[in-house]
């Protein structure tokens, strides 16, 4: 298990607390009967703003990990799936209480695979498939991606009944806008070289911004920042090595690598270019103008995932975000099968090698079958790291 | 001209050859000169020919979008991407090495990924074709090859797909919109002008007339299946994309609607035979000749496949958004499955449709071997079938690969259980 890094110092462990309300607020979806309508969503790329101007209770659907569920959804898929979607398969066939709770789906057509899983959920529960184009700088794109916008809006209002007014979708842009924010702090307090949170606790953390309702989430989130950020940050010792995770979705459940990284190998993951670390909230939501075009635009403006073209756009994008954190080195991990990080490896790694960041290419599922090997190649490449960063620190103390 | 003399010119040591064994097996029938004229004049369709016009200068791209062949040509432009597969399949050890190691593609990928991706690296320092065409609702692993074609040297444009799992019959001018706008994107960046609608409606009615032949090949084929096997029908129907054509296109044209003339004619003389079991073919194409010898053999025929299906182009519109619908209808109906971004879940419609129009006594599922858009669907299908009562086999197989006896076996026993 990964080492928590208790953040809080003495009393209580903040992220423990976080941890329990993510819990019961899941609970809460599940059991809650008052009549408010439920909907799952696949993905990031679908408007959280809107749901909750909606007055919907929503939630992610990115569980995974679990190679039980991930074999009921190999039942549909057969084996050649990524484990998230057959994870997520599985978790509707299997009757996981989230899953079997919810009255609509919502997905963008982010990758093929999440399009043709969508199919086989609208056997399950009705799904709403967004178009999502890849060229977002094409005006045309963005016009369409509006019209998506449109029509979703429509289609939750036939769903619950309420009218969604332009004030409402505007205050839930101001209120994301906030949640995102803190995010991204928090997340940057991993810039120290002493980072107050491990790699795996930020990603636990995060996971409240898809399960917990706004408007409670967010001084939770104040909360924790403060403490985060008032945690003694000189380092004492060795400096750990600072590690980059980019690639595939790391599902809610799902900690092998860091596990691996953090918990067997001592590094730290401090900065993640995939779509459950700090990727989805480093941009923020125009706050003027006509909101739901602020919507449409913002949403395909984020930190890209591999889908958007040119590819380019994502590595250097990752990129980028190496270099801000100031990594030591990047772990490239995709889910075997999946198209969009598996195929595009070589894009990823030779951007990575160009701005001499060196990185490791790991493919992987939801099995402990592969963990020896795949520890004995992350050792491999960590001994390089530290090796590097041994004489990096001695070049730089002898500057 | 008339149809014999442009037949005449087809080269006759070409149509001497046995280059498809369907054709030349069935010793009880006529051989179909007409289809032996057709392989012939495929033949000449390769990568080496495109290749050539490429060098002299010609305008040719990789990628296709599934249904917009008559834009292409209109636009003077020919696809490489059909004589690339073929060579992927021939040169496929070799690709997909090259594929694995260089282009990092990995090993779990399918073959015709892999094997197109490693042709584009190997070809790399002699590349004369260095522009794609990709559409983006194809399957998603050629989609991402294309992500990574520039690393190839080759400029990529992105057709920007719907997806129309929630189609809304109120919304269809903004679909057609949409693809319109996406055409002439297309038009612009092959020409730099936009698409002349009045070539674009000559291909396309062209193509209707082509089509127009074809299904009543489809429909004389009941009168002997033998006649013309299943893989016959795949080159005919691909035949109507380009008829083959290189540097030569218009003779081509004209070629191919005589061939088509020619074997409607020859069905005239075709003795009739009922005594089969139809079966439906559903799925790709993995070794499509030798599974239809082996349910020829057991007593079977295959009389219908989803991916090959006549479609019309509508004439009483605008032609630009006679291609825009065209798109939309083909992913309505699941038509062409991945290569059209369809919605698969409708493709069992269109089965079912088929198998009361043909009388199909059993389905033969095919399909490519990690495959992901082909195994999620056979899944969805077998559940569909058997709630149906409907016998079937799944039939996997990888795109070069031969059948192992024992799978020759299973589909004979297949077959003959419905007897
Ligand atoms: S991007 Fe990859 S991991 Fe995510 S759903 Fe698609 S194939 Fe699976
Ligand atoms: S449809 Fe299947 S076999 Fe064909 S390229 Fe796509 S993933 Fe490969």
């Amino acid at each position: 298990m990964t080492q928590p890094s208790n953040p809080g110092g003495k009393g209580e462990d903040p992220l423990a607390a976080l941890q329990a309300v993510i819990a019961r607020e899941k609970q809460a979806f599940i059991d809650a009967k008052d009549g408010r309508k439920k909907i799952g969503y696949l993905c990031n790329y679908a408007p959280q703003e809107l749901f909750n101007a909606a007055g919907v209770r929503h939630v992610r659907l990115f569980k995974g990990g679990d190679t039980d569920v991930v074999s009921i959804g190999e039942r549909f898929t057969q084996s050649v799936f990524c484990d998230f979607t057959k994870a997520c398969l599985g978790s509707f066939s299997g009757n996981d209480p989230l899953y079997k709770a919810l009255d609509r789906v919502y997905a963008a057509h982010s990758c093929n695979t999440i399009k043709r899983v969508s199919e086989i959920i609208n056997q399950f529960v009705p799904v709403k498939l967004l178009s999502l184009p890849k060229l977002r700088a094409l005006q045309s794109s963005r016009d369409f991606f509006h019209e998506e916008f449109i029509d979703l809006r429509k289609d939750l209002e036939k769903l619950t009944g309420n009218k969604i007014t332009d004030e409402a979708i505007q205050e839930n842009i101001v209120l994301y806008n906030k949640l995102r924010h803190i995010l991204k702090k928090i997340s940057e307090l991993r810039k120290r070289a002493n980072p107050p949170i491990t790699g795996a606790e930020y990603l636990d953390l995060v996971t409240g911004f898809y399960y917990i309702d706004p408007k409670l989430a967010l001084p939770l989130y104040e909360d924790l920042y403060a403490k985060l950020a008032a945690k003694e940050s000189a380092l004492t010792g060795e400096r750990p090595l600072r590690l980059m995770m980019a690639g595939s979705v790391v599902a809610d459940g799902d900690r092998r690598m860091l596990d691996i990284l953090e918990g067997e190998l001592g590094s730290r993951v401090v900065v993640e270019a995939h779509c459950t670390g700090v990727r989805p909230f480093l941009h923020s939501l125009r706050e003027n103008g006509d909101p739901l075009r602020a919507l449409s635009d913002g949403y395909l403006d984020q930190a890209p995932c591999a889908k958007m073209r040119p590819l380019s756009d994502s590595s250097e994008s990752a990129g980028r975000l190496a270099q801000e954190y100031s990594v030591d080195g990047i772990i490239y991990v995709y889910l075997k099968f999946c198209i969009c990080y598996g195929v595009g490896t070589k894009e990823f790694m030779t951007h990575f090698q160009k701005i001499g960041i060196p990185a490791l290419e790991v493919s992987s599922d939801y099995s402990e079958s592969d963990h020896g090997q795949i520890k004995t190649r992350v050792e491999a490449f960590i001994e390089m790291l530290n090796e590097r960063k041994d004489n990096l620190d001695e070049q730089y103390i002898g500057a | 001209m008339s149809n014999t003399s442009v037949l005449d010119n087809v080269d006759d040591s070409l149509q001497e050859e046995s280059w498809s064994p369907q054709a030349v097996e069935r010793d009880a029938l006529p051989k179909s000169p007409g289809l032996l004229s057709l392989y012939a004049i495929a033949k000449t369709f390769s990568l080496d020919a495109v290749d050539r016009i490429a060098k002299d200068g010609g305008n040719v791209v990789w990628g296709f979008v599934m249904g917009w062949s008559p834009l292409f040509r209109s636009l003077g432009y020919i696809s490489g991407e059909g004589g690339l597969i073929m060579d992927s399949i021939r040169l496929s050890a070799e690709a997909v090495s090259a594929a694995e190691s260089h282009c990092r593609v990995p090993v779990e990928i399918c073959t015709p990924v892999k094997a197109r991706c490693g042709i584009h690296h190997l070809r790399r320092p002699h590349n004369t074709i260095k522009k794609h065409v990709q559409f983006a609702g194809d399957c998603g692993m050629s989609d991402m090859m294309a992500g990574i074609l520039p690393l190839e040297g080759i400029e990529v444009h992105t057709v920007e797909p719907l997806s129309l799992l929630n189609y809304d019959p109120a919304r269809r001018p903004q679909y057609v919109q949409f693809y319109v706008n996406e055409i002439q994107r297309l038009a612009h960046w092959l020409t730099g002008k936009p698409v002349d609608e009045a070539v674009l409606a000559q291909e396309l009615h062209d193509r209707n007339l082509v089509t127009r032949k074809i299904e009543t090949i489809l429909k004389l084929r009941e009168k002997n299946p033998y006649y013309l096997t299943l893989g016959d029908v795949f080159v005919l129907a691909g035949g109507s994309n380009d008829y083959f054509a290189t540097d030569n296109y218009e003779e081509n044209k004209a070629k191919y609607n005589a061939i088509l003339d020619q074997i409607i004619a020859e069905f005239d003389s075709v003795p009739e035979n009922h005594d089969y079991i139809p079966l439906l073919k559903v799925g790709g194409c993995p070794f499509c000749g030798e599974l239809c010898k082996v349910v020829d053999d057991a007593g079977g025929a295959i009389v219908g496949n989803n991916m090959v299906e006549p479609a019309y182009y509508r004439e009483d519109v605008n032609p630009v958004e006679s291609l825009a619908h065209f798109m939309i209808d083909q992913q309505l109906s699941g038509r062409g499955e991945d290569k059209s971004g369809g919605v698969f879940t409708n493709v069992v419609h269109h089965i079912e449709h088929q198998i009361e129009a043909t009388g199909a006594k059993g389905v033969i599922v095919t399909g490519v071997i990690n495959c992901p858009y082909t195994s999620i669907a056979q899944q969805y299908w077998q559940d569909y079938f058997k709630k149906k009562g409907v016998p079937f086999i799944v039939m996997l197989a990888d795109t070069n690969a031969v059948p192992t006896e024992e799978v020759k076996m299973r589909l004979k026993a297949f077959v003959e259980m419905l007897v």
